[in-house]
């Protein structure tokens, strides 16, 4: 297949996923997923009342130190809470919703009606491979994304922006070498070593579609990081809560990402099998 | 299933109701409202000025909100303590004097423990009062805090920044016209008690500043250098040495009129710390020294020593240059003086030796009889003024200038326009010592050179609304039932 090719086919992927945004069930996983975090946060931002504090509170001081149960401070670190939350959901739940989501995308894309139930049914006996790939992929994710600017702390500053942008490309090619193992499991049946197998490959021979596939969704979350990570001038220029409304924006927002994550990628598979 | 989910209700309510973690919801809560109430302070001191008395009433009923959470818990007893302190200079601001002294007292009732807290809070008291004008009570709570802090029975060391408070009883008994020589004894017998249970130590070394303190504000100059004598005898490694040295050549040269004595001392900074940023000044007196000591070459010399090796030092620069400027005159060549003069006002605009010239100027030609160049130097003089008024309106700076402008006037005996300019001063700028003095003046203006009473009246009328806790306040009144 030639570079024009690949390229038709992203172009194609993208367009398949958003001319089925219009079928508004394909967001019923990502919307749970939705609601299930928003339940987080609340419980985050409420952590000092009951019935939250009993769990929360010994929590938080447990791995966040005292100060994290100060007004504005508890404010403040609120997005590092509830990022470091949301990624062992992700592992929990976030794994299967992604399997369900896939499911029912692959359904809709060979033609038929997609559904949650179905989605479920299939998904729940394959949870085991599909988490075994997240611990993998999560542990190579952080390892770049966290690891490497420690490790190179002695050669160039841990502050430094070039660092900053290395670490998240290589988190992105690793989940661009990933992409496909979910629906490598869950629409083909494959074990873990195929899945794994089958999903590099793909990536080998689509490096540059993999890559933006994962990028451009990863990416639109940037602008969002970046202002969250303004906890202080936040804090300062405006009230702490504002915080807490931002996230709520980031969860929604993310809904919408995380759709355009998973249909390009999926409808992109099926695209490139048919052809092959 | 239903029984799994049963047991994890019954795990969840057991974990639930046997947690004490509630305990930091009220805490939590108290910061929560220290915190949106600290907004609303903010937002006052972006523009004090401009912050209307609700905005007052409700940042204070904001802190108000924080004390309601008070118990006996340590942390929300310190958030209640910060809110009532936050309270006090939201009243003190504007100047609502008695609810802040309410609330320092409520501070003193609920903080028993914490000494230094204490003491600043009733030295806040204590400043109030004396700013409200009630002396007496100003004596009292200063005379209870230097004893609570400074007496022999007291085992901590005391905070530097109380040493001031036992010199301001006797400074106080004084402005209620009354003799102070025990007082300034009970003050110096409590420095000699810091200085002989911490000897050597950095507080000792202020203790014994202030004992050389209390000797210069009775006027005992002798004592008060041989105090600082004591002090570069005993603390000869202190960095604050060079700066007692000065103030010992100072003394020298100004109170005891030993030129030589000055000289010596100030060439002891010079060899002994060349460094110093004190160097320029220094140098300064030691030129003004040789002027009046009828050496005006050697004077000049030593001046331009000062601008050449102190650039970075504008007052001495200002100064010396100023210096140099007499030095010609005391030689008799008017016009080099003149140059000089006018130099100051072009290198160093911003600086009281500026301000001093073109009065001076006009005051030579005045005296020498020189009618018509004095009267074109004064002009020459309110334009220079002028336009310092209008370089930085409403700095202090700028009412110097304008009261230079009143007194240009004054000089002439146009007292029209001298009134006008002290009006201009008293309604033009903020308040200060300058404006006071501007009220006061304009009342004898109208009183004994345009006979004029209601507009004496009218000074001193506005004089006591802005200023109603001058020190003389009650003899301005006086004057006003005179004038009545």
């Amino acid at each position: 297949m030639g570079a024009l090719e690949k390229a038709n086919l992203f172009l194609w992927a993208w367009v398949q996923s958003a001319k089925s945004a219009k079928n508004l069930k394909l967001f019923t996983p990502f919307l749970l997923y939705g609601v299930l975090q928003g339940a987080v946060l609340t419980a985050l931002v409420y952590f000092a009342y009951p019935p939250f504090s009993a769990i929360l509170v010994p929590l938080l001081r447990r791995f966040f130190g005292p100060a994290a149960l100060h007004y504005p401070q508890s404010m403040i670190i609120l997005p590092d809470m509830f990022h470091r939350i949301d990624l062992i959901l992700s592992g929990i739940i976030g794994v299967g919703v992604i399997g369900v989501a896939t499911q029912m995308f692959a359904t809709r894309f060979n033609g038929e009606k997609p559904q949650l139930k179905r989605g479920i049914r299939r998904v729940l006996p394959l949870y085991g491979i599909l988490f075994l790939i997240w611990v993998l992929e999560t542990a190579l994710v952080l390892g770049f994304v966290v690891g490497l600017p420690h490790l190179l702390a002695g050669i160039i500053p841990l502050e430094s922006r070039f660092l900053r942008v290395l670490s998240t490309l290589l988190g992105i090619i690793v989940g661009a070498a990933f992409a496909y193992t979910s629906v490598l499991v869950v629409w083909e049946g494959k074990g873990i070593g195929k899945a794994l197998k089958g999903s590099f490959s793909l990536f080998g021979q689509n490096t540059f579609s993999s890559f933006f596939l994962v990028a451009i969704p990863t990416g639109l979350h940037l602008p969002f990081d970046w202002v969250l990570g303004k906890g202080n001038f936040l804090v300062s220029k405006f009230t702490p809560e504002i915080i807490g409304w931002l996230l709520i924006l980031y969860i929604g927002f993310s809904i919408l990402t995380n759709y355009f994550l998973i249909g390009p990628i999926t409808g992109f598979y099926l695209l490139v099998k048919e052809e092959s | 299933m239903k029984r799994e989910f049963l047991m994890l209700l019954f795990f969840l309510s057991l974990l639930v109701g046997c947690s004490r973690e509630d305990s930091i919801l009220p805490r939590y809560k108290a910061e929560k409202a220290f915190f949106k109430a600290g907004k609303l302070y903010q937002r006052i001191l972006i523009n004090p000025a401009l912050a209307q008395k609700e905005d007052y009433n409700r940042t204070i009923a904001a802190y108000r909100k924080v004390t309601d959470f008070e118990s006996q818990e340590k942390e929300l007893k310190g958030l209640a303590t910060k809110a009532r302190l936050k309270i006090a200079q939201l009243w003190l601001a504007q100047k609502d004097y008695l609810p802040a002294i309410d609330e320092y007292q409520k501070v003193l009732e609920k903080s028993d423990q914490d000494p230094d807290l204490q003491a600043s809070v009733r030295l806040s008291i204590a400043q109030i009062y004396e700013e409200m004008g009630d002396l007496q009570k100003a004596i009292k709570e200063y005379r209870h805090l230097a004893q609570s802090c400074f007496a022999s029975s007291i085992g901590r060391r005391p905070q530097k920044e109380l040493l001031p408070v036992p010199l301001q009883v006797p400074r106080l008994y004084r402005r209620l016209g009354k003799r102070a020589e025990d007082e300034y004894g009970w003050a110096r017998e409590l420095y000699q008690g810091i200085v002989a249970r911490w000897p050597q130590s950095p507080i000792a070394l202020l203790a014994q500043n202030q004992i050389a303190t209390s000797y210069a504000d009775q006027g005992e100059w002798v004592k008060a250098k041989d105090a600082l004598d004591r002090i570069v005898k005993e603390y000869p490694q202190s960095p604050l040495l060079p700066q007692i040295l000065f103030t010992i050549g100072n003394i020298y040269a100004e109170r005891l009129k030993s030129p030589n004595q000055a000289l010596l001392t100030y060439q002891r900074i010079l060899d002994g710390y060349p460094q110093n940023p004190l160097g320029g000044q220094v140098r300064l007196s030691i030129g003004k020294i040789y002027g009046k000591k009828g050496e005006p070459k050697r004077a000049r010399e030593i001046f331009q020593k000062v601008i050449k090796d102190s650039p970075q030092d504008l007052f001495s620069c200002a100064e010396a240059q100023f210096g140099i400027g007499s030095s010609y005159e005391a030689e008799g060549k008017w016009d080099q003086a003149l140059n000089e003069y006018r130099w100051v006002l072009d290198k160093y605009p911003n600086t009281q030796a500026a301000l001093r010239v073109p009065l001076y100027l006009a005051d030579y030609y005045s005296q020498k009889e020189m009618d018509e160049l004095a009267k074109q130097e004064y002009k020459r003089a309110v334009k220079t003024y002028q336009g310092m008024v209008e370089k930085s309106p409403k700095s202090l700076f700028a009412a110097y200038a304008q009261e230079r402008i009143a007194q240009c006037y004054i000089h002439q005996k146009r007292w029209k326009e001298a009134v006008s300019s002290l009006w201009a001063l008293t309604r033009d700028f903020p308040p200060s010592r300058l404006v006071a003095d501007g009220y006061l003046v304009l009342g004898m203006l109208y009183e004994s050179q345009l006979q004029d009473k209601p507009g004496a009246l009218r000074a001193y009328k506005e004089f006591l609304r802005r200023f109603p806790h001058h020190p003389l306040k009650e003899n301005v009144q006086k004057k006003m039932e005179e004038l009545k």
